[in-house]
């Protein structure tokens, strides 16, 4: 058995030691545990260590020792032994566990002694003793139970901090009493040290260890000093007889030995040597020393003789602080105020307050927000910068005079009140040049801006009800000084020997007090402007500039500048509390009081009030852009850093109200400061950034995001600034600016549409334009009968156009424009530009008017979609131009459809849910036949979005048209859920396919999404697209349908026209032509009409079919527009006309009484004469049908232009059909435009005329003036032998192959000729005539 | 002090003889050649432990104690330090540092990185300390703690060639267990079993072979002390370097 149990404990685990659990290393000699090996050659057998130093006991050893008590831990070890912290479970309480050194336990006689003193310390019973539970020996141990106190001892404490004189003279009176209770029991400590003096958490003062250095160290008590008993005292607090004499020690010894301590606790330093008394190494009542010294004293008769008296005399000394004592008390409890001194009457303390604090704050907050206005004219420009000067200078002036009779008010000086007036009244004058100066400014800046409103924003607005606060206020307190005078003078004459005692000595103090303000200074005067230029002009650059980038260098320096301000900020801000806290536990005494006050609460009051105007306005502003307004960030930093500042005054307030207290005040000051400090730490970087933001943002609102538009500084010359008006335009960022000419006629708006542009101004910086109003005369370029136009932008950028007035246009005139328009986001603005005077066809005048509309919109939109680049467009329709779509469509299917001629192509996406079709709004398109003859084609594409607007849908369907290749619809769905969409593989094969009457759906994409609930059964979603055709529907609802008959040679213009006033005014591009050039009449169908189902699918706007219906029904014109006609335009007409030449006719326009609007069609025929022999007919959109018939008016041959064809030669070849022999030449033939195709071939031999014939084989186009290719082909005579055949062939080819001739018309060319003998001979040429046709 | 001192008092150690002589006589060159060989480990592992490969290890060893041996180290040798092993260990990084500066000179290829075209074979421990292991025991404590595994294993082996020669291999080998400490009675039986000892034989062959051994590290130890009277704070010193 007991066998089996060796090999086991040997077996168990060969690398792990047996006797202390570790691990063998692997490097062990012999397999041996070295440290237990090593650890046995040190120890003898008999346990104990021969090493003369007590070994520690093991935890476990100590446990097994004492069974009945819990060993928690180790609290301390030294030349008495070991102490343990432990716990006795049936009494549930912590008691202290000395074991005394091991060997002791040698020494024969110490049981006995231990037993007999532990039995007389165990009698003392004490509050301010700690008492002995219990003693004995046991397991090897002699020990001490003892009380357990939960706190430090005076070592600890002292190390933590050093004692105010109070705290001393608190904790004195306390030791006293139990010494003096042990020495009337007869029991010296003997080793009395801050070591044995322990301070529990509820403040009580115990002493440790009572007659243990007896006890311990008293081997042998007979012999005088042995080498052991030596070690074992702490020879520093020893009385000087305890040290030479240890026999003879009494209670005196003990007395010293409190000296020490005393002395220690006052000045930090031992009283070795030749020692100063304590007043002189720190700042206390000189009756102290008296005491300290007398403790101290050598000569043990010298001495108090007792504990009770020492006791006795600090307590007189705590007594007799608070009476006006002879001890030099210069500042009174009450004198030690923080901010307002409290012998001052309340309003006197609140203007203190207000001089010092919040005046320079508010100034600071002024200089910060206040901004540059943009001034329309240098005049205004100067003034106000000469208003700002004065204003500024003398503002910093009142500021400066405000702080120091602030101070001086605080501190009781009579100067204060009459600096303060000063200031006050500097104040009142700079804020009055101030008003003036704005209100002359703003009526200089207003001239000829009268529908210019005033833009104060909120910001300004805060400012401005801040300015008059504060003046009210010092106005006030203007009155109340002069009132209070007298009281004051008295207030100050009682005062003034309390501050002459000020000015006592301890100089240190005042020095360190002076370094500490100065940092502070130094840091207010670089880090105002830092902070200021850092955070907030970093910003105003950045947005002002777009050139100044804000990047890593700025930031660098930026972050560099924040951190040096706070190193200052903090330099002031530390030995300014150090001094102050020195100043206090002086009792008040010191001097630079104020200067420590001022260098700790500078920075935290500054940081606070600056948080707290930035959630002032934050608040108060909810103007701040991009939603950046009262963001988290903010919100945290603002919460912290008013918490903190809150705490810091609040430390600041009870610990300087809470002098002579002790500790306690102390210790709440540091937690509270400690807690505001860690409340600040993480609110720092994130006010830096927020703070940078919401400037940046107040900025951006109170004055960059307003649009503008001024005169140009750079006006072109005096010549043209008559007839054109050049202006800036400014968009902020962000924002888009949308332009709109207006026409008037007596007030009365006058439709007129294609009259809109639109700015995009980018994501980071303002987007400057020019917009140049010009007023066109007759003849001038780029007039289109209109009298004006509209460029924004110049350059090449668009041209805006009125409508043409024809012959009733008004004679324009430049408005005078107001300087400078400016507009907030979301507000429109109308200018006026141009008048003008016209009459109507009745003779009437009639005041016309252009304005220019302008309206600032901000996108609300993502700011990640907003484009880095400025887009100046026609038109009002920027939304899709800013939004960027990022990444490539990931899957797609494409369904190429062809439809048949005249029908139009339905396609219609159906979302489905498990199979039920749901609502994913209009997926439908609805596809007019490009042309009516031939087959068209569509591809139909199914694709997925990817990138920025995947979110807003997550495919879409887009229609192409294949053969003029743009895009003609695009369909998405909305409310769809996010989901993986993926091809089926029928789709991918889907390819071409034609369109029928009947509906053909395709199934192109499914996803599957779990449901909800999570459960099995998942939600299948699939996409459908179906495609069906119809047959051409014109029949509308709303519209004109106009049956007309064209004579011969006659164009007819059908127009929408609107009347205005009586006159005439055409809707642009609302027009159809019809050419009829053939000698028959023509009978046509003109229609305007709405398709109530036909949506634009961009638009959402019904679209209107405008323009021909030739005889076979089909639509002849590009007739699909979504043109601006008012919704409430409701006209039905059918007309049939037989019309006339040249004549005007206008069906369905009522006459208006003056201010209403009626439509209405006005049909115009113009004769045409074409070229003889043509017959030309054509139909087109718009009124310009000049172009298309141009070419075929008989005018057009008058031209200058000699008429000339060229022909290029391609290829000679001799070939035999059927026996006869043919010489075929290939050409290809051009004419211009005043040239008939002319046959030009013909061909002599001799005797013989040959046959020819002419083939056109190859058509590029069906344009008459594109080049064809073209054969001639000669019927050779047979008489012409082989060899010949060949010669002729290489003649011909030599002359003709890839030679250009050009011939005007009437001329003649010869081409080749081939043989000399008349039987062989041919000789061909050409010649151009009018007269052939080919 | 029931701990008689192992050693004479008054006798000199090697390390006085060395101290003595200033490293220069013939008897201190051997006292010194004596504690090189034995210490020669310690030093071998130290330089492990910076890093290097067992062969960069042991050539750097030889040329450090060629360099020990030849005297050269002495001018700098402190008397007053009194102990071998704080001797060796400054003069250690004393050479390393000199080693350093030699091997860094561009004359001689500083700045290139030498790198061994052989893939560390089987025999080479070193392979996990090429890269610096953050948890890595301090370097002298590391020295520290070789030299105590040094004291013992000399210690170890001298008894047991005492006992090899006595005739008792078997005692000590079944018996060195109990150098660690008391384990428990049943095995003590188990042991005298083994050796066909009565229990109270072994009790007393374990006492003898704890108290030689106890004698045995002392002497050892005192060898590389200048002042025999340090030997108890030299071996806690060891003890404690094993932790």
């Amino acid at each position: 058995m007991s066998q089996e149990a060796g090999v086991m404990t040997i077996k168990v685990d060969p690398n792990i030691c047996p006797k202390c659990g570790a691990t063998i290393p692997t490097d062990a000699p012999q397999g041996l545990c070295p440290k237990c090996v090593l650890l046995g050659a040190a120890t003898t057998d008999d346990g104990i260590s021969p090493t003369g130093t007590a070994e520690l006991p093991s935890l476990e050893r100590v446990a097994a020792a004492f069974p009945q008590l819990e060993i928690i831990e180790l609290l301390g070890r030294g030349g008495m032994g070991f102490v343990y912290k432990a716990r006795q479970p049936h009494l549930d309480r912590f008691v202290a566990l000395k074991l005394l050194p091991d060997q002791l336990a040698r020494d024969a006689h110490f049981a006995e002694r231990f037993s007999r003193e532990a039995r007389m310390l165990a009698r003392l019973n004490h509050p301010g003793i700690v008492s002995i539970y219990d003693f004995g020996q046991t397991g090897g141990f002699y020990f001490l139970l003892m009380e357990y106190v939960d706190g430090v001892n005076l070592r600890q404490a002292m190390q933590a901090g050093k004692f105010s004189p109070s705290a001393a003279l608190g904790i004195v009176p306390k030791i006293c009493e139990a010494l003096q209770f042990a020495h009337e029991q007869g029991v010296l400590h003997r080793d009395i040290k801050p070591a044995n003096i322990l301070l529990d958490a509820r403040g009580r003062v115990k002493i440790a260890d009572f007659g243990i250095a007896k006890l311990v160290g008293d081997e042998k008590p007979d012999l005088t000093l042995t080498a052991t008993g030596a070690t074992i005292g702490t020879p520093q607090y020893m009385a000087p007889e305890q040290l030479e004499q240890p026999g003879t020690v009494d209670h005196r010894a003990d007395i010293y030995s409190l000296g020490v301590v005393f002395y220690e606790m006052l000045t930090g330093e031992l009283p070795i040597g030749r020692f100063s008394p304590p007043s002189q190494r720190t700042p206390l009542d000189p009756r102290v020393d008296e005491v300290v010294m007398r403790t101290l004293e050598k000569e043990r008769e010298k001495r108090y003789q007792s504990a009770q008296e020492v006791k006795t005399n600090v307590e007189h000394l705590t007594d007799a602080q608070g009476q006006p004592a002879p001890v030099r008390r210069p500042l009174a409890v009450e004198d030690d105020f923080v901010l307002c001194n409290p012998r001052l009457p309340r309003m006197a303390r609140a203007i203190s307050v207000y001089a010092m604090i919040l005046c320079p704050v508010l100034w600071l907050v002024g200089v910060m927000v206040s901004e540059q206005q943009a001034h329309t004219n240098l005049y205004a420009d100067f003034v106000q910068k000469m208003t700002d000067g004065i204003v500024h200078l003398g503002e910093f002036v009142g500021v400066v005079i405000f702080v120091i009779g602030g101070i001086k008010l605080r501190r009781l000086k009579s100067a204060g009140p009459r600096l303060i007036s000063t200031a006050v009244w500097i104040h009142i004058v700079s804020v009055t040049i101030a008003m003036l100066g704005s209100i002359w400014v703003d009526l200089l800046n207003r001239k000829g801006m009268e529908d210019a409103e005033a833009a104060i924003s909120y910001g300004e607005a805060v400012l401005v009800v801040l300015a008059l606060a504060s003046l009210v206020f010092e106005i006030w307190s203007l009155v109340w000084l002069r009132r209070n005078a007298s009281r004051l003078n008295e207030i100050f004459a009682a005062a003034a020997p309390a501050t002459q005692l000020a000015k006592a000595p301890t100089e240190r103090l005042g020095r360190r007090a002076t370094v500490a303000a100065g940092l502070t200074i130094a840091s207010l005067i670089l880090g105002v402007p830092f902070l200021a230029s850092a955070v907030f002009m970093g910003a105003v650059l950045r947005l002002q500039s777009p050139s100044v980038s804000f990047g890593p260098p700025e930031f660098v320096i930026m972050v560099s500048n924040v951190l040096l301000v706070v190193a200052l900020g903090l330099g002031g801000f530390l030995p300014g509390w150090w001094t102050l806290r020195d100043i206090r536990s002086a009792g008040g005494r010191g001097r630079g009081f104020k200067r420590a006050l001022f260098a700790m609460l500078a920075w935290p009051t500054l940081l606070t009030l600056v948080a707290v105007a930035l959630v002032v306005a934050a608040l108060l502003g909810g103007y701040l852009p991009n939603g950046h307004g009262f963001t988290w960030k903010l919100s945290v930093t603002t919460v912290l850093t008013v918490a903190a500042g809150i705490l810091l005054v609040f430390a600041a307030w009870r610990w300087g109200r809470a002098i002579p207290r002790g500790q306690k005040a102390e210790k709440a000051w540091i937690v509270f400061a400690v807690a505001a400090l860690l409340l600040l730490a993480p609110s720092l970087p994130i006010s830096l950034w927020s703070g940078m933001m919401t400037v940046r943002s107040a900025r951006f609102a109170a004055e960059v995001a307003q649009a503008s538009l001024q005169t140009y500084p750079n006006q072109p010359s005096a010549a043209e600034s008559d007839c054109a008006f050049n202006g800036l335009l400014l968009v902020p960022p962000r924002h888009v600016l949308l332009l709109n000419a207006r026409l008037w006629s007596n007030g009365v708006a006058v439709p007129a549409s294609g009259l809109t542009a639109h700015i995009v101004a980018p994501r980071h910086h303002t987007h400057r334009d020019l917009l140049s109003w010009r007023i066109l005369a007759v003849g001038d370029r780029g007039n289109r009968g209109a009298g004006w136009n509209l460029t924004v932008g110049g350059g090449t950028n668009p041209v805006l156009y009125p409508p043409a007035q024809g012959a009733e246009r008004p004679d324009w005139t430049l408005a005078e424009f107001p300087g400078l328009v400016q507009l907030m986001p979301g507000e429109t603005r109308s200018v006026r530009m141009l008048r003008g005077t016209g009459l109507t066809r009745t003779g009437e005048s009639v005041v016309w008017e252009a304005t220019l509309e302008m309206q600032l919109i901000k996108p609300t939109m993502e700011e990640e979609s907003m484009t880095e680049e400025s887009v100046v467009a026609v038109g009002h329709d920027w939304q899709p131009r800013v939004t960027v779509l990022a990444g490539a469509p990931r899957r797609t299917v494409t369904i190429e459809a062809k439809t048949p001629p005249r029908e139009t192509l339905f396609v219609t996406g159906i979302v489905l849910s498990n199979g039920v079709p749901i609502n994913c709004g209009d997926l439908r398109a609805k596809l007019w036949p490009p042309s009516g003859r031939e087959t068209s084609s569509f591809a139909v594409r199914w694709q997925t979005v990817e990138g920025a607007n995947s979110d807003a849908a997550p495919w879409e369907l887009v229609v192409e048209d294949v053969n003029l290749n743009t895009i003609a619809a695009r369909l998405w769905p909305t409310n769809l859920p996010r989901l993986d969409w993926s091809v089926t593989p029928s789709a991918a094969n889907l390819g071409k396919l034609s369109v029928t009457r009947e509906a053909r759906t395709f199934e192109v994409a499914r996803a599957l999404q779990r449901s909800e609930s999570g459960r099995s059964d998942a939600v299948d979603w699939s996409v459908r697209i179906q495609l069906q055709s119809s047959p051409l529907a014109t029949a509308s609802a709303r519209g004109i349908k106009a049956d007309f008959v064209l004579p011969a040679n006659q164009v007819a213009v059908f127009e929408l026209v609107t009347r205005s006033n009586g006159m005439i005014v055409p809707v642009p591009e609302l027009a159809a032509y019809h050419i009829n050039g053939t000698p028959e009449m023509y009978n046509g169908k003109f229609i305007f009409a709405d398709d109530p189902d036909d949506l634009d699918s961009f638009t959402g706007l019904p679209r209107w079919t405008f323009g021909i219906i030739g005889p076979d029904g089909r639509l002849t014109s590009q007739g699909l527009a979504v043109p601006p006609v008012p919704a409430d335009f409701n006209l039905t007409m059918t007309l049939w006309k037989e019309l006339r030449p040249d004549k005007e006719v206008i069906e369905g326009l009522a006459d208006s009484t003056s201010g209403s609007q009626s439509y209405g069609l006005r049909i115009r025929t113009r004769t045409v004469k074409l070229k003889p022999d043509l017959h030309y007919s054509s139909s087109g959109y718009g009124t310009n049908w000049m172009p298309a018939v141009a070419r075929h008016l008989e005018s057009a041959t008058t031209t200058n232009d000699t008429p000339w064809i060229q022909f290029t030669f391609t290829a000679v070849e001799l070939r035999e059909v059927e026996g006869k022999r043919w010489l075929a030449i290939d050409y290809v033939d051009r004419v211009n435009g005043n040239c008939q195709k002319a046959f030009p071939w013909e061909a002599n031999i001799p005797g013989h005329r040959p046959e020819t014939r002419a083939s056109e084989f190859a058509a590029d186009s069906t344009d008459p003036l594109a080049p064809r290719h073209q054969r001639i082909e000669y019927l050779l005579p047979d008489s012409i032998q082989r060899e010949q055949l060949e010669q002729l062939r290489s003649t011909v080819e030599k002359a003709l192959k890839r030679k250009t001739i050009r011939l005007e018309l009437g001329e003649q060319k010869s081409l080749f000729e081939f043989g000399s003998s008349s039987d062989t001979a041919l000789k061909a040429w050409i010649k151009v005539g009018p007269q052939h046709k080919l | 002090m029931s701990a008689a001192p192992p050693t004479a008092p008054f006798a000199p150690t090697r390390w006085t003889l060395v101290l003595r002589a200033r490293g220069e006589s013939a008897e201190g060159r051997a006292a010194l050649s004596e504690l090189c060989e034995a210490y020669y480990q310690p030093v071998l592992r130290f330089l492990r432990c910076e890093g290097r490969d067992e062969d960069a290890a042991r050539e750097l060893a030889h040329d450090f104690f060629a360099r020990v041996l030849a005297g050269s180290g002495f001018a700098g040798a402190d008397p007053e330090r009194g102990r071998f092993r704080s001797y060796l260990l400054g003069a250690l990084k004393h050479f390393l540092a000199d080693q350093r500066d030699h091997a860094a000179r561009l004359k001689r290829g500083g700045g290139v990185t030498l790198e061994s075209l052989d893939a560390p074979d089987e025999t080479d421990t070193s392979a996990g300390l090429a890269v610096a292991d953050p948890g890595a025991v301090p370097r002298d404590a590391a020295f520290d703690r070789e030299w105590a595994l040094t004291v013992m294993e000399r210690a170890l082996v001298a008894l047991q060639k005492e006992f090899d020669e006595g005739g008792k291999a078997a005692q000590f080998e079944t018996l060195k267990p109990w150098l660690m400490g008391d384990t428990p009675e049943s095995s003590q039986a188990d042991a005298a079993r083994r050796l066909d000892l009565t229990e109270g034989a072994v009790k007393v062959t374990i006492h003898r072979l704890r108290k030689r051994f106890r004698e045995v590290v002392r002497s050892n130890i005192a060898q590389t002390l200048a002042d025999p009277a340090l030997v108890d704070e030299e071996l806690r010193h060891l003890v404690e370097a094993l932790v």
